[in-house]
């Protein structure tokens, strides 16, 4: 059972009044256009899956309703650290 | 020793002591020709047909734990092959026409029983998809039928014909059913051994030698193994398997839980998934209630259970089957799979040169055990991949060639 | 063996008796008693028959350790097909059943026939044989045999409940560990929760004779429950822990017991800070010949029987032990007044005073000795005992206590992941490290004397705060001493010794699965099934792993334990679903005009809302009252609710840039007031929603995704503004159900408007085809749209959820000398179909792109940038021949929905197929019409296809779509 300190309301939130968003960090090819087959798919299908220390991108869902950068161990399911959106992780 | 009902009444009456190892524990040798990494029923299946098929037997398997300790030994058992892509029909048909003659072959009993898969309809959309699958099956020359309601309601008697989605029919796949799943990896390691294969448990791969582009050697807690050709049969750490390879794959790895009731006396003849509820449901032979649900959906190597899900799959089985609310949850637990975006395998060869895989199977590795396995071996002896595989190769993501069942269906598979 | 009630003593309330039944006997106990002790006393020897070998067993344990008692019971709230009879309390009327052997556990027909296959039965049976023809043949009979019990149909009236709490300690076991730990938060200010699965506090205190500090150990017991609950705390008793999750989340059920049963059964959802695990320990069997005989019992469980309900489990004991606690249990039988029993004890030193505290009572004790079988096949008469020497005496006993070392409750902190490590001097399985904020004591850690267990709770209540209370102090000189394992006895057939009753797992078998070379823990488990009973191997697994580990040469420390799953003991899976069932299994959605549908007959379909499909009002049977709720629409009008249809505002200076990024067509332009109709695609260009968009003003445009995905576009939309977009000023607002709405379609659907009183203009010119209004509808605010899905001149008008009803009676009323009908789903969807207008996720799938239905036109001419644009250039997505959207007319047979389009030059099956009829109907203009998703189809215009469906082969002819108005006459009308 997942819980989470929203970084926005403050509340702690476990996993059914969370959404996953998969992992933290991706990058949209800001050109589109100019990206090649490799990168757009890349950008679309390839996911880091750490058996360890994962960045990843949750919602308070079932509160306020803002999406934050979480770094967990995808072992443990230990949270090591929760940010707001614009920052970066460190953990 | 061969298993046969002459032997079991000599070795009754004397004593049982005659019964050999039904694997040997041999040191792992400085060369091999090729390696499988991984002892889970698709590196077993890998190490069987490389050996009878294309005669290759200074082979090692490597598993880090005991055989047949992950997926295949946390599944829930079941076996289909009514997938609509024809591409993926001939996999999924082929596996249940091997493990139709698997028990014979390996002279190992995987207790397969063709008890029948029903996948409830519940609602008009349902019957559309439903119909559209059964006509599709039969075009790929895989049996598939609608059956009414009355004959839902026959087939299960303990089953909620007008809950909360009251029951309009079933698709059925009657050749659909369980297998021992134990069964399936031991069966493998023993007639792998018999063939000469040196199967090697607790030895755990601890990264790759590479030279000019290809795998040399392979670092093991066991020591180093040097070997010609790779083969990678690791679900649930393929993308951890990969990175030390040194290349990525669009994997990634989810818990998929499933659990147990208490045994109770036969109830439940077929096996039974509800779209609505999405849950699915067996008896055992032990009478136990096998029961699975959906994946949990965030990224996990944790292989244990998780309660909202357990209450989730709980809560439908009981508006299933309403009697099961008499009924004892006895164990729950969880095996690692890995996802891939269109919930297709990746089969075949990878960057590495000398590598092959066999991963990205979600929650269907199972039921395709035996042709995961033949087609791996064949990728490893011919070093080209099998004819049923080239649809399932790592370049398909670049291409957007994907091959989602889930889409075409609109179910889980 | 025959058990009876002692004259005297116990805690049960001798002054209430209750009269119960098992296998139809009338039996009587006491207020108090289990249903183990009660079916004891009456002095029952066997209680059911063996799973493989159909032995005879009896009840071995008091709780719910015990292999052998599992019942069928019915009691004043319902029927359970399998319990332990150790946690079911007696009460007046409870009927109960052995559920194994035929026709009775006593007279078992099966056991003649399986005693003469035993020898072949062995482990990994199943595996070697009944292989020829098939398995099939064989499963009936396999399958028959197996289970307890059956679930009958029959409804329980067991009232389910569930809460959710929290709280600063949890303490897990009210044993003299667990009450010390309370005892010393006590005025701690910590918000305690202590838990015991008995009904009463005190765990091994109910039976053993203890004082701690100068009282009576229940006496003290109750004193530390009631100031705990004095403190605020809460004592759940009759609770089991039965899962802990990460988190420190934890699941209870709580059964809540009256006079007629178990009347409630209440899961608790428990999240605690802190944890103290006192959990305590069974004790170990010892395996020797005939060891599963009726009149067998754990040691500790037979001072339960006696001190607790007052029930000798014989009439003379003999006690079989590697350990001290082997002459707790011998005193207590003579202290009782049941016949000086025997104590045979494998260790060649017991402690002295032990020994010396025996003897005086006149307790014969043999020491360095072993059982080496039993006399007695359906109840135990006298056992064998041989000792170092080999020589060989029978000592009459019609009952024994077998301890050979405490099994410590560790499961849940395994549960979360704590690694069970062998520890030499409990020769037991412990936790070395506890999960965080978790703190053990007692018997689950491995302690065997009280004096430890009191110590250690004292201090794992200090470690989570320090108080100024002391530590509790026991006067008791005996424990449990040292244990010596024996493993195995030496003397007799490894054939005979049973280590797992439940699943008769032998000692033989596990040495069989050694020499098979299945010797890692989960191999042996899963081929012998050692441990895989309902009881999960409680009182076998540690015996059947340190029998492997002599079978290999191996230490048991290098064996290891197979994983601890959750549930700690099996739970009801009705208690877990508790009231969700049926509607409560997920709430229907309804509409604001439910109620006025089901007046008007409408049938109902769950499209995620309850929607009609039809109504009967329009015809008797659903063909009918389709065409007819058809034709309204082409020639009068028809009232169709639309209220489920997804509505999202998107507001603010960048409103229009943002939602250009989401759809295929270009809304740069899209001018005050218009409507454009539009898809939009996920990043991998496939198609997830269509539907149309208004530009209320140029900072407002309000987007009308289908009713399937009002919520996830919503979503959708928020998550990009907020991750890839925050800088944008915009803001997202799902109004969905906020708003009923109505569509008015057909040629008199001006005239119906007009009578609802809008304050805008609706004239043609006025309000053209793809134009929205926001006014007043009967006074009412109100949002119209002129756009189609009909394809006739059609409103779709939307006010405030509280007026929708209001609309929907007034549209009808008002409508009805214009011919104005309700309409359903189904006619809804024929009506576009006739028009060719797509029905999203029917005639498109999870691999459609806009280009594939034709919209490669518009997406050519957006030169922005929208999700999914990229991706449309990938390779396969730009190939040549991928499935397209077209029409389809019969040649020779109507078409069938589902059905698939053969590959050219194919006209039987199986063969290839290259597309499949995604939406069919007749039309009551039309004929029978299709759409169908085929490679290529855009250039197979004119071309026939065969189509299988349900056994047949048709043909049809490739068209376009539209079928009806292709001017497009009746929409502009």
């Amino acid at each position: 059972m997942i819980v989470l300190n929203c970084p926005y309301c403050g509340q702690d939130r476990h996993e059914e009044e969370l959404t996953y968003g998969g992992e933290a960090e991706i990058i949209r090819p800001l050109e589109p256009e100019e990206a090649s087959d490799e990168l757009w798919t890349e950008y679309l299908y390839f996911r880091t899956n750490p058996k360890g220390t994962h960045h990843e991108q949750w919602c308070c869902s079932g509160g306020c309703g803002q999406w934050f950068k979480v770094a967990r161990d995808t072992v443990s399911h230990d949270i090591l650290e929760v940010v707001t959106f614009d920052k970066r992780l460190s953990a | 020793m061969n298993y046969n009902v002459f032997n079991l009444l000599w070795q009754g009456l004397t004593g049982n002591k005659g019964w050999q190892q039904a694997w040997r524990s041999p040191e792992p040798k400085p060369r091999y020709d090729a390696v499988i990494i991984g002892g889970g029923g698709h590196g077993l299946a890998t190490a069987y047909y490389l050996a009878r098929e294309h005669g290759m037997t200074n082979i090692a398997l490597l598993e880090k734990g005991w055989l047949g300790g992950g997926n295949t030994g946390r599944n829930t058992t079941n076996v289909r092959s009514d997938y609509m892509f024809p591409e993926s029909a001939a996999i999924y048909d082929l596996a249940l026409r091997l493990y139709e003659t698997l028990g014979k072959d390996l002279n190992y009993n995987i207790m397969l029983s063709q008890r029948g898969w029903l996948t409830l309809i519940e609602d008009q959309h349902q019957m559309e998809g439903a119909r559209h699958k059964a006509n599709w099956l039969q075009c790929n020359g895989v049996d598939g039928e609608i059956i009414g309601a009355g004959q839902v309601a026959e087939m299960m008697p303990g089953l909620q014909m007008d809950g909360r989605y009251p029951v309009r029919g079933a698709f059925l796949q009657k050749r659909g059913g369980t297998i021992r799943h134990d069964a399936v990896a031991w069966g493998y390691a023993r007639a792998a051994d018999r063939l000469g294969v040196d199967i090697i448990q607790n030895c755990e791969v601890q990264g790759f030698e590479k030279s000019g582009g290809r795998i040399a050697a392979i670092q093991t807690s066991r020591g180093r193994i040097e070997t010609d050709r790779v083969g990678l049969a690791v679900a649930g750490h393929s993308g951890a398997m990969a990175e030390k390879a040194g290349f990525r794959l669009p994997v990634t790895s989810h818990c998929l839980q499933a659990m147990v009731s208490e045994p109770v006396k036969p109830f439940l003849d077929h096996v039974v998934i509800s779209p609505g509820t999405g849950v699915y449901i067996n008896q055992t032979q032990k009478g136990e209630m096998v029961m699975g649900g959906v994946l949990d959906l965030y990224h996990s190597y944790g292989q244990r259970g998780n309660f909202p899900t357990i209450e989730k799959v709980v809560t439908s089985a009981v508006e299933m089957f309403p009697t099961l609310s008499q009924t004892r949850l006895m164990r729950h637990w969880a095996g690692i799979v890995d996802i891939t975006p269109d919930s297709s395998p990746i089969l075949g060869q990878t960057p590495v040169e000398n590598m092959y895989i066999n991963c990205g199977w979600g929650t269907g590795g199972f039921k395709a055990i035996p042709p995961g396995g033949y087609m791996l071996a064949h990728s490893i002896a011919k070093e080209t991949p099998h004819e049923l595989a080239a649809p399932f190769g790592l370049n398909r993501f670049r291409d957007n060639r994907l091959v989602d069942e889930g889409a075409a269906a609109g179910i889980a598979h | 063996m025959s058990g009876y009630r002692l004259k005297s003593g116990g805690r049960i309330d001798r002054s209430k008796p209750l009269n119960f039944t098992f296998d139809g006997r009338a039996m009587q106990g006491f207020a108090g008693d289990t249903l183990s002790s009660a079916i004891l006393a009456n002095g029952v020897g066997t209680i059911g028959r063996s799973f493989k070998y159909h032995r005879p067993r009896g009840i071995y344990a008091a709780g719910i350790e015990d292999p052998n008692a599992m019942l069928e019971v019915v009691d004043g709230h319902g029927r359970e097909p399998g319990l332990r009879a150790g946690q079911v309390h007696l009460v007046e009327g409870l009927q109960a059943r052995s559920v194994t052997g035929w026709p009775s556990p006593q007279f078992d027909l099966v056991s003649a026939a399986t005693r003469l296959m035993s020898p072949f039965m062995t482990a990994g049976f199943y595996y070697k044989t009944l292989k020829w023809p098939n398995w099939s043949w064989y499963e009936e009979a396999v399958r028959k045999a197996a289970g307890f019990g059956a679930p009958d149909g029959t409804v329980d009236g067991r009232q389910r409940e569930y809460r959710h709490a929290s709280c600063d300690v949890l303490v897990i076991g009210a044993g003299p560990a667990g009450l010390a730990a309370v005892s010393s938060l006590k005025g701690s200010g910590r918000d305690v929760v202590l838990v015991d699965h008995a009904s009463s506090a005190g765990g091994a205190l109910r039976w053993e004779a203890a004082q701690i500090d100068g009282s009576e150990g229940m006496i003290w017991a109750d004193k530390v429950v009631a100031d705990c609950q004095a403190d605020g705390g809460q004592v759940l008793l009759n609770t089991f822990v039965t899962g802990a999750y990460e988190g420190n989340y934890f699941t209870l059920i709580e059964s809540l017991v009256d006079h007629r049963g178990l009347k409630a059964e209440r899961i608790w959802k428990l999240r605690a800070r802190e944890i103290i695990m006192a959990t305590g320990a069974v004790d170990r069997p010892l395996v020797y010949q005939n060891n599963d005989r009726p009149g067998t019992f754990l040691s500790t469980s037979v001072r339960q029987f006696i001190s607790e309900y007052g029930v000798a489990p014989g009439k003379r004991l003999a006690i079989f032990t590697n350990n001290d606690s082997g002459y707790l249990t011998a005193l207590q039988a003579a202290a009782a007044g049941m016949a000086t029993p025997v104590v045979i004890d494998t260790r060649s030193a017991p402690s002295a005073a032990h020994v010396e505290a025996a003897r005086e009572k006149g307790i014969e004790v043999f020491v360095q000795s072993q059982v080496a079988d039993v006399v007695g096949g359906r109840g135990l008469r006298a056992v064998r005992v041989v000792d170092q020497a080999g020589k060989i005496r029978t000592v009459s006993c019609d009952a024994i206590a077998l301890t050979g070392g405490a099994t410590p409750m560790i499961h849940l902190a395994a549960h979360r992941g704590a690694k069970p490590i062998y520890d030499e001097a409990s020769a037991s399985f412990v936790c070395a490290t506890l999960p965080k904020g978790w703190h053990g004591a007692g018997a689950a850690t491995g302690s065997r004397e009280l004096a430890d267990v009191l110590a250690q709770g004292h201090a794992a209540g200090q470690a989570i705060v320090a108080t100024v209370n002391s530590a509790p102090v026991a006067n008791v000189a005996l424990g449990m001493g040292d244990v010596v394992p024996m493993w195995q006895a030496k003397t007799g057939s490894a054939k005979k010794m049973f280590v797992d009753l439940q699943n008769d797992v032998k000692a033989s078998d596990v040495q069989l699965a050694a020499q098979e070379n299945y010797i890692s823990a989960e191999h042996l488990k899963r081929y012998s099934t050692l441990g895989m009973g309902t009881d999960q191997g409680r009182t076998s697994n540690i015996n059947g792993l340190a029998i492997m580990a002599a079978a290999t040469g191996r230490e048991v420390a290098k064996v290891g334990t197979t994983t601890f799953r959750p549930p700690y003991t099996a739970t009801r899976m009705g208690a877990i679903a508790h009231h969700r069932q049926n509607d409560g299994f997920a709430p229907r959605r309804r509409m604001p005009a439910h109620s006025d549908h089901a007046s008007n007959g409408a049938q109902f379909e769950d499209f995620g809302w309850q929607r009609p499909d039809w109504y009967t009002k329009n015809g008797s049977d659903r063909e009918a009252a389709v065409g007819i709720e058809m034709t309204a629409v082409r020639t009068g009008v028809g009232v169709f609710d639309a209220s489920p249809l997804g509505k999202v505002e998107v507001v603010g200076p960048d409103a229009r840039v943002f939602i250009n990024k989401f759809y295929v067509s270009n809304l740069a332009t899209l001018k005050p007031g218009r409507i454009r109709y539009s898809v939009m695609c996920h990043d991998d260009g496939i198609i997830f929603d269509d539907g149309v968009v208004a530009c209320v003003d140029d900072n407002f445009f309000l987007a009308g995704p289908t009713s399937g995905n009002a919520e996830t576009v919503g979503a959708w939309f928020e998550r990009w503004r907020q991750t890839e977009w925050p800088d944008m000023a915009v803001a997202i607002a799902p109004v969905t159900s906020n708003w009923a709405a109505i569509a008015l379609a057909g040629p008199k659907a001006r005239d119906l408007l007009a009578r609802l009183s809008p304050d805008f203009d609706i004239s043609g010119e006025g309000f053209a085809h793809m134009h929205f209004r926001e006014g007043t509808i009967g006074g009412v605010p109100a949002r119209a749209a002129r756009v189609s899905f009909t394809g006739e001149l059609q409103y779709e008008i939307a006010v405030p959820a509280r007026y929708g009803q209001a609309l929907m009676q007034a549209a009808l009323s008002e409508g009805a000398d214009l011919g104005a009908v309700p309409v359903g789903m189904e006619a809804w969807l024929r009506l576009r179909l006739e028009k060719g207008y797509l029905h999203l996720g029917a005639d498109t799938n999870g691999r459609t792109t806009p280009l594939d239905i034709g919209m490669g036109g518009v997406v050519m001419k957006k030169a922005a940038d929208f999700i999914g644009k990229r991706a449309l250039s990938l390779p396969y997505n730009a190939s040549e021949g991928r499935e397209e959207l077209v029409g389809l007319k019969p040649v020779d047979a109507p078409i069938k929905i589902g059905g698939r389009i053969l590959a050219d030059g194919y006209a039987q099956i199986p063969c290839p197929s290259i597309g499949n009829v995604t939406s069919a109907c007749d039309s009551p203009l039309a004929g029978n019409i299709a759409m169908a998703l085929i490679e290529g189809g855009s250039k197979r215009m004119g071309e026939k296809v065969k189509i299988y469906a349900e056994g047949k082969i048709t043909e049809a002819e490739v068209c376009s779509p539209v079928f009806v108005d292709p001017q497009n006459e009746r929409l502009h009308a």
